[in-house]
């Protein structure tokens, strides 16, 4: 194939897989009963929420920094979202970008100590932050509302044309299931565009070789900075959307709480057994990970230990995660039929 | 006028003067040996010129310029490139990206082109890629283009690290051991390089080296360095006959011999 058929065929994948999307409602209302095909449509919210944090999470990995404060900056997104909408009555589709600026903001501040360190010691900086965050929100209760968190249930965002308005969050969802496919969308595209593009390959070179990047030239300090604020304003976005969906935010420590530090761990997760080399593979990681978990809740409270079991599995036997299937195959097939035919697997 | 001053350089590792009260000049065009022992602060020169530690005290004039306590980028920025003493490259990028890299300074893209790429982006890309063609045709690297660095021999990885270096358009280069671990041949090659490189580019370079027979041949001035302090400085005739030369690589006792 040529180069040019090679990209139609690519483009034409993602047209079809997208279309798939778009009609996801609709197919899993009509497969499993409306009642059902609400929920599912909740949980699909949830997992557009969840690419993104996970997405934004890798863009900062793409520098060889591991952050594990995704969980607080969605906290941060989140709150200022939900906070600006409900306490300074500005409307909901100005808070989403405001709460991704405020995370953006806080990250901003916060870079420059935290990136005089590297690798691990930045992991728990950022992991650190994530709970300081958490416990913010739990104390400083005049604002937030405290443990007990607060409830918004009449904001919604909403579009006027002429007599008619279209809320986003109705009791079927599907009205802010395509909101959040559409906001999402935008946000990938940003970060696709800028992983591809000149800046992707400085990243790459900072984290390949800090030494050999900062003697051609490069800035490092600075594009830690950029890419860390960049992503934190989508993790904040994503915040907010979860925020305008679920209508009541809480800092409680439990597990369940999509602000718990749990979240930063369940990203880190989605992104190594998607392929954390791959664009796609947060994507895919998250999208596979969380669908299962639901199709999966007879498990109870088992759960984590089979995520943590598929995850060994993963990192021993697909180091390249779930996007890189089409390499692991033929190679998993000579060595099985080896085994079958008494070779060794070398030879075979 | 010197193309780089060094005045009174010190650097203080807590107690240990790892370089105290250095002074030597590198002239435009010419290539400069620093030679010493073991231990003796060769690469801790590097290391404050380059920016990767600031001087205790003293100066550092390049073309007119105070470059001293710089950081690394900006040291790059002002037209000095370093090939480092192991063979630091991107190892899991191809042979042609590390150069394409390595011209980061000369990006010259709009913001928005360098975020997000476009038609002009890919433009100056292609035109990077054939610049950085031409460089690795330099090295005798132009084969490999394709080839992870990391999968290329020793020989030819230190090729490409002085490709990298190259691609920065340096006015001054300095270069790290550039023939350890080389059998004779190899070191043979590299030297013939790095001759023809300042014949054509009029580069001016200082070499940091071990293997005295490469530096003796290659060089036309060489300083030399024990214990962090300058003991000689001359032509390599006049250095092969220093007696603190002598002393310093061989000692005084017929027993330290």
């Amino acid at each position: 194939m040529t180069e040019q058929q090679k990209r139609l065929s690519k483009g034409l994948v993602g047209v079809v897989i997208y279309a798939l999307v778009l009609a996801l409602p609709w197919i899993l209302r009509s497969g499993l009963g409306v009642g059902k095909g609400t929920y599912w449509t909740h949980i699909l919210i949830l997992v557009g929420v969840m690419i993104l944090s996970t997405s934004s999470m890798r863009a900062i990995f793409l520098t060889g920094e591991m952050s594990l404060g995704t969980a607080g900056f969605m906290l941060v997104g989140g709150y200022a979202a939900a906070l600006l909408s409900a306490k300074a009555g500005l409307s909901p589709w100005l808070t989403l970008l405001l709460g991704g600026l405020v995370a953006a903001a806080v990250a901003g501040l916060v870079a420059y100590p935290f990136f005089r360190v590297k690798g691990i010691y930045f992991v728990i900086c950022t992991l650190l932050l994530g709970f300081i965050f958490l416990y913010m929100a739990g104390y400083f209760k005049g604002l937030t509302g405290g443990w007990q968190g607060f409830q918004f249930y009449d904001i919604s965002p909403q579009i006027t044309v002429g007599s008619r308005t279209l809320k986003f969050g109705t009791k079927t969802n599907i009205e802010y299931f395509y909101l959040t496919v559409f906001v999402v969308s935008i946000c990938l595209f940003f970060m696709y565009r800028m992983e591809h593009s000149r800046v992707g390959m400085v990243w790459k070179s900072i984290r390949e070789a800090d030494v050999l990047a900062k003697s051609v030239g490069v800035n490092i300090m600075a594009h830690k900075i950029f890419i860390f604020v960049v992503a934190c304003f989508f993790i904040g976005i994503a915040g907010g959307l979860f925020a305008f969906h679920v209508h009541a935010l809480s800092p409680t420590s439990t597990p369940a709480n999509i602000f718990h530090f749990f979240t930063s761990v369940y990203c880190l997760m989605y992104m190594v057994v998607g392929g954390a080399n791959s664009f796609y593979g947060p994507i895919l990681g998250t999208s596979l990970f969380m669908v299962l978990r639901e199709l999966g809740r007879a498990v109870g409270e088992y759960w984590p230990m089979i995520a943590g079991a598929v995850l060994i599995l993963v990192v021993f036997f697909m180091p390249k995660g779930l996007v890189a299937t089409g390499e692991y195959l033929p190679v998993w097939y000579r060595k099985l039929r080896g085994l079958f035919k008494g070779k060794t697997p070398s030879s075979a | 006028m010197a193309l780089l001053e060094a005045r009174g350089l010190s650097k203080r590792f807590g107690g240990l003067d790892a370089v105290s009260e250095l002074d030597f000049d590198v002239n435009e065009g010419e290539i400069l040996g620093i030679i010493g022992p073991n231990g003796a602060g060769k690469s801790t020169i590097f290391n404050m010129i380059c920016g990767t530690f600031k001087p205790t005290s003293g100066t550092l004039v390049f073309r007119d310029k105070d470059i001293t306590g710089y950081s690394s980028h900006r040291v790059a920025r002002s037209g000095i490139a370093r090939v480092f003493q192991g063979n630091v490259l991107f190892p899991s990028s191809t042979v042609l990206d590390n150069v394409v890299m390595g011209a980061h300074l000369h990006t010259r893209l709009s913001w928005f082109s360098f975020l997000f790429g476009g038609p002009s982006a890919r433009r100056r890309d292609k035109a990077l890629r054939t610049r950085a063609m031409e460089i690795l045709e330099l090295v005798g690297l132009s084969e490999d283009a394709d080839t992870l660095a990391s999968d290329l021999p020793h020989g030819n990885q230190r090729h490409l690290c002085l490709a990298v270096a190259l691609a920065v358009e340096p006015k001054l280069l300095l270069l790290d051991e550039p023939v350890t671990g080389m059998n004779t041949e190899e070191v043979s090659e590299m030297l013939d390089l790095v001759r023809m490189l300042r014949e054509k580019t009029g580069l001016t370079l200082v070499v940091i080296e071990h293997n005295m027979k490469a530096v003796m041949g290659l060089c036309d001035r060489i300083v030399v360095v024990s214990h962090g302090r300058k003991i000689a400085e001359g032509t390599s005739q006049m250095i092969a006959n220093d007696p603190a030369v002598i002393e310093a690589y061989l000692g005084v006792d017929d027993d330290a011999a």
